[in-house]
């Protein structure tokens, strides 16, 4: 009998402590935010909840087109804050889906001189998005096979001597624009039609070459590793993921140029929560939390924020290339942009991928 | 009086035959299991399969373009084919070997070792399937276990690309499988009864015509219902061909999983979907046939 007592009033309390922390909780502000892994680490979130009193909630994905269906799948209203690479950012601004931002807001002067009116951002005077990552392709590779001297070109890739051993990392739109760069495209998403056509034939003399296509970044890196892979495009922060496992992995930017990426920071035009949704742009803009940014335990890339490589070490921050010298890099390298028309860009690689 | 693996089989058959309605308020519960997780999920894909994605998203149009876009680029012909190709010998290579391991666990071990064998068997299944999939890359690799031991026997200098070629895919095909096929070997190897074995001899049959004559014929149906399964989760796997394999000549998976990830075509893959579904279907329907009539042979003869 008292033991069915004990259990009722355990029941009971329970129950109240249930509804006493929600009405707590629904005090408390709440932001919630759909990020590449990273923007929600308990060293950057935690320090931010405290000071805004708030709690952040938040999904992480690992591509624009899964974000994408995460948000139209979502009621409106769900998120706050969303993190589309740069590409997205307009065709998300014309959609209706994310909201102007005052520029006066944010420490674009603290950036690296190219995010600060970064063309991807800006119609006009209007500022859809920040930039709060980055980072660049180039040829990760193994220095027990492949020579430095080698790798400053791209056209290491269709040597014969490294038949077999080429990784690529199965998505069109970086390799695509590397190889472009290659062909000496300027500006390699905005080609002709016969632009396209080089690049094509360029693309399908390489499949000899390739060891494997990989579904996701992971798997190239772990063909890196396993050493069946001994070059391969792919993104700088790839190269510093195995060389900080002490793998003999390197990573250079060819003369001919390749594609950066920019992550950027957005807010939702139905965000229930601007203000605080600004207040984590601004959070997240801030040095400091750039260079935990730039460090983070998911994956270790560039942040755009000059001032982020003092709360570096020297080692980290020439790792990530975020010295005065290494950005010298920018200037060999292209926006990744989406391409048009995208359906031929897509069949070009449907028959590289097949062949 | 047919013995006991055709009289189960013979059951089977009669499901053709309409069962009476208190049979289906009986499997309620299963088969609104079914249908709210299996058949109306099935039906989604089917008419997605005949929309079009603009712009990221799903447009009520009705059309045939995914499949005249399937049925005209040769890319998803070659990975269709190469899907088969490489289920049918999955299927090949683990009957071959599974037929083997199973004779012997039903007619050449012990009773008391048979169980210890079958969970020895049944052990290395309690392992995630992905990390099977990577603990394979391990052995695999170009610096991994296999060749690495080959090196230090001096049989080779370079390394042998296994990893990242459909060899390794198979390789991962056939381990994961294989215990399948023998599990289903054995039961209807040990349904035979022992009594006809006992009647061969007796007249004068010797142990090659013993097998040829009752035992491979009465582990038919085993066989063909192995084949069934193995056949149709190699065709549909896609952790394998990915892994091991490494996507340089990508099998029809590879393409439905490419479609999401890369571009979100929903509208595209699931029109492959439904191309496999109906392979399968298609499959099911002609090796059942198959094992319908061995064991209506059977049971009359």
């Amino acid at each position: 009998m008292t033991r069915k007592k004990f259990i009722v009033i355990s029941i009971i309390l329970s129950l109240l402590a249930f509804v006493f922390t929600s009405s707590a909780m629904a005090e408390q502000r709440v932001l919630n935010i759909l990020t590449w892994a990273g923007y929600n680490e308990d060293r950057i979130i935690k320090p931010f909840e405290e000071k805004y009193n708030c709690k952040v909630n938040s999904k992480n994905f690992s591509g624009d087109e899964q974000m994408l269906t995460i948000w139209s799948a979502s009621k409106p209203g769900t998120w706050d804050v969303v993190n589309p690479d740069g590409p997205w950012v307009k065709l998300l601004a014309t959609q209706g889906k994310i909201r102007k931002l005052d520029a006066s807001k944010y420490p674009l002067e603290d950036l690296f001189p190219i995010f600060q009116r970064f063309p991807q951002h800006w119609e006009g005077n209007t500022l859809w998005g920040v930039a709060s990552r980055w980072g660049f392709y180039g040829i990760a590779y193994n220095t027990k096979y492949v020579s430095k001297e080698e790798v400053k070109s791209w056209k290491v890739m269709w040597d014969p001597k490294y038949k077999g051993k080429v990784g690529i990392y199965g998505w069109y739109l970086p390799n695509m624009g590397n190889f472009g760069r290659y062909l000496g495209f300027e500006s390699p998403y905005d080609i002709d039609k016969d632009q396209l056509m080089q690049l094509e034939k360029k693309l399908l003399e390489l499949k000899p070459q390739v060891a494997t296509i990989t579904l996701t970044a992971s798997d190239l890196i772990q063909a890196l590793a396993n050493e069946s892979v001994w070059l391969a495009p792919a993104g700088n922060w790839a190269a510093v993921t195995l060389k900080e496992q002490g793998l003999p992995i390197e990573h250079n930017v060819p003369d001919e140029g390749a594609v950066s990426w920019t992550e950027s920071l957005c807010i939702t035009s139905d965000s229930k929560n601007p203000d605080l949704a600004e207040k984590y742009l601004q959070w997240m803009l801030s040095p400091e939390i750039q260079a935990k940014l730039a460090w983070a335990d998911a994956f270790h890339a560039a942040t755009p924020s000059r001032k982020a490589a003092q709360f570096l070490t020297r080692e980290q921050a020439e790792m990530l290339r975020m010295t005065d010298a290494g950005v010298d890099i920018v200037k060999r390298v292209s926006p990744r942009k989406l391409p048009k028309p995208e359906e031929a860009w897509k069949d070009v690689w449907l028959k590289f991928k097949g062949e | 009086m047919p013995d006991q693996s055709s009289f189960k089989i013979e059951k089977m058959v009669k499901f053709r035959n309409f069962p009476p309605i208190r049979f289906f308020v009986g499997i309620l519960p299963i088969s609104l299991w079914e249908i709210i997780f299996f058949m109306l999920p099935v039906l989604l894909i089917f008419i997605v399969s005949f929309l079009i994605v603009k712009e990221l998203r799903l447009v009520f149009q009705w059309t045939l373009a995914n499949y005249t876009d399937i049925f005209s680029k040769t890319p998803y012909w070659v990975a269709y084919v190469r899907s088969f190709r490489l289920a049918l010998t999955a299927v090949v290579l683990s009957a071959v070997l599974a037929y083997p391991l199973a004779y012997a666990i039903a007619f050449v071990v012990p009773a008391r070792f048979r169980r210890l064998l079958m969970v020895a068997m049944i052990l290395p299944f309690w392992t995630n399937y992905l990390i099977r999939a990577y603990s394979w890359q391990i052995i695999l690799a170009n610096n991994g276990l296999f060749n690495e031991i080959l090196k230090v026997l001096n049989i080779i200098e370079t390394p042998i690309s296994i990893l990242y070629t459909h060899v390794a895919t198979e390789v991962g095909f056939t381990h994961f499988y294989m215990v399948l096929m023998t599990m289903l070997l054995y039961s209807s190897m040990d349904a035979i009864n022992r009594n006809l074995m006992e009647a061969a001899r007796d007249l004068g049959a010797g142990k090659l015509r013993t097998f040829f004559e009752i035992i491979f014929p009465l582990s038919l149906p085993g066989l063909i219902v192995g084949s069934i399964f193995v056949f149709i989760m190699s065709f549909g796997d896609f952790v394998a061909p990915s892994i091991l394999g490494g996507g340089k000549k990508p099998v029809f998976t590879q393409m439905v999983v490419d479609e999401i990830q890369g571009t979100v075509n929903l509208s595209m893959a699931s029109a492959l979907a439904v191309i496999m579904v109906v392979t399968i279907l298609i499959v099911l329907i002609l090796f059942l046939r198959r094992v319908e009539s061995i064991t209506a042979g059977s049971s009359t003869g």
